[in-house]
């Protein structure tokens, strides 16, 4: 190492670099919650009925009618507005099913074990640790809150105690947390948190939102130019294939069946193997 | 207080070695021994010397384990490391804009 302050800089700056890289490995959660969202797809697909007492083979069969009422109490605890109210860019969205929420609720808490393990493995054969605190707080997060947070505030606000108690409660608890922690930021992180977690509830493909958030809280981790493109292009993807329908975009029908997951798929993927093949070319 | 950029500069975090300990810590939650010895270019026993001294004066804390059987040392930075290793960096980057006449 050199003494003179510009070379001592210089070669500082190089160091700093290289145990970045050394201690990059976000392509393997990029592969995984790729792979995740894939195989969501065929939980998406729409059920085709026909009519009892009708000769299935002489009519074309239609989307399966549904109704909230024969919905799980889960369904209706998961979804406490009235489940996926809003729309995609899908034309005749699938009916409602809990094994969508059972799939994405047992994927995601994997997911989430799988990446802190894969880090802290990498760790064990690199040598440099990457801090998983962050996303393991933000996804863990918008675990939680879908699953316990919005459900009880809901049956707070329009059930057990009514808005007009729920909502000096809620402003009081806020207030104290903000004076608690000394910090409006903090306050501020954990209402986009709830928000986060009520668009989780209500849109069709919204468990891809906690996905988005863990990601970006992985690229803030990260510092690397790939892998922060890749959770924003997701990001913006996701956002589309939730509200797409809303500006009157609707996929092609040959496939609206599974272009919604489909497409935030493949950013993961593509992602994933650029950073995979970064990783091994920079070897 | 001076304001020339060397008052800025802190012996123990000077020294080129145990800076560029820290500026490798700084980058991650923990780091591996043997990792340091390689990217310092360092022996075991130099490296546990300047480890020793950022030891000392709270810029790091080591942790030593197993992995396996395997014997592993690995070091974090603390929260003094942190600001320690902001304030040398930005003495050295003022007394570069003094050479530089800027």
């Amino acid at each position: 190492m050199t003494e003179d302050p510009k070379d001592l800089l210089t070669e500082l700056t190089a160091m700093r670099k290289r145990a970045r890289a050394d201690r990059h490995g976000y392509w393997l959660p990029f592969l995984l919650f790729g792979l995740i969202t894939l195989v969501s797809t065929p939980f998406y697909a729409r059920k085709m009925c026909v009519e009892s007492g009708v000769n299935p083979e002489l009519v074309e069969p239609k989307p399966c009618t549904w109704s909230s009422s024969d919905m799980p109490w889960l369904y209706h605890w998961l979804h406490p507005s009235g489940g996926q109210m809003m729309t995609s860019p899908v034309f005749m969205p699938a009916s409602p099913s809990i094994a969508v929420d059972v799939y994405w609720i047992v994927a995601l808490v994997c997911g989430l074990l799988a990446v802190v393990r894969w880090y802290q493995w990498r760790a064990a054969q690199v040598g440099v640790e990457t801090p998983t605190r962050i996303y393991t707080q933000v996804t863990a997060f918008l675990l939680a809150l879908p699953l316990a947070g919005v459900p009880l505030l809901s049956k707070l606000f329009f059930g057990w105690a009514g808005w007009q108690i729920a909502l000096p409660v809620t402003v009081a608890v806020i207030v104290a947390a903000t004076w608690w922690k000394r910090s409006v930021g903090f306050t501020l992180v954990v209402l986009a948190l709830f928000a986060l977690a009520h668009l989780v509830t209500i849109y069709p493909y919204g468990p891809l939102f906690v996905v988005a958030a863990g990601l970006a809280g992985l690229a803030h981790l990260e510092r690397s130019a790939v892998c922060t493109v890749t959770a924003a292009i997701f990001a913006a993807t996701v956002l589309f294939v939730n509200e797409a329908g809303r500006f009157g975009f609707y996929w092609p029908l040959a496939v609206e069946q599974y272009a919604s997951t489909a497409l935030p798929a493949f950013v993961l993927l593509v992602g994933g193997i650029i950073g995979f093949v970064r990783r091994e070319t920079a070897r | 207080m001076s304001d020339n950029p060397t008052a800025g500069l802190d012996d123990t975090v000077h020294q080129r070695h145990r800076l560029g300990v820290l500026t490798i810590a700084a980058e991650a939650k923990r780091v591996e021994f043997t990792y340091l010895k390689s990217a310092l270019e360092l022996t075991a026993g130099n490296l546990s010397r300047h480890i020793s001294v950022l030891e000392q004066a709270g810029l790091v804390e080591v942790e030593k384990g197993y992995e396996g059987k395997r014997p592993k040392t690995w070091l974090h930075i603390t929260d003094a490391g942190r600001t320690a290793l902001a304030a040398e960096m930005a003495a050295l980057r003022a007394l570069l804009d003094r050479h530089e006449g800027r």
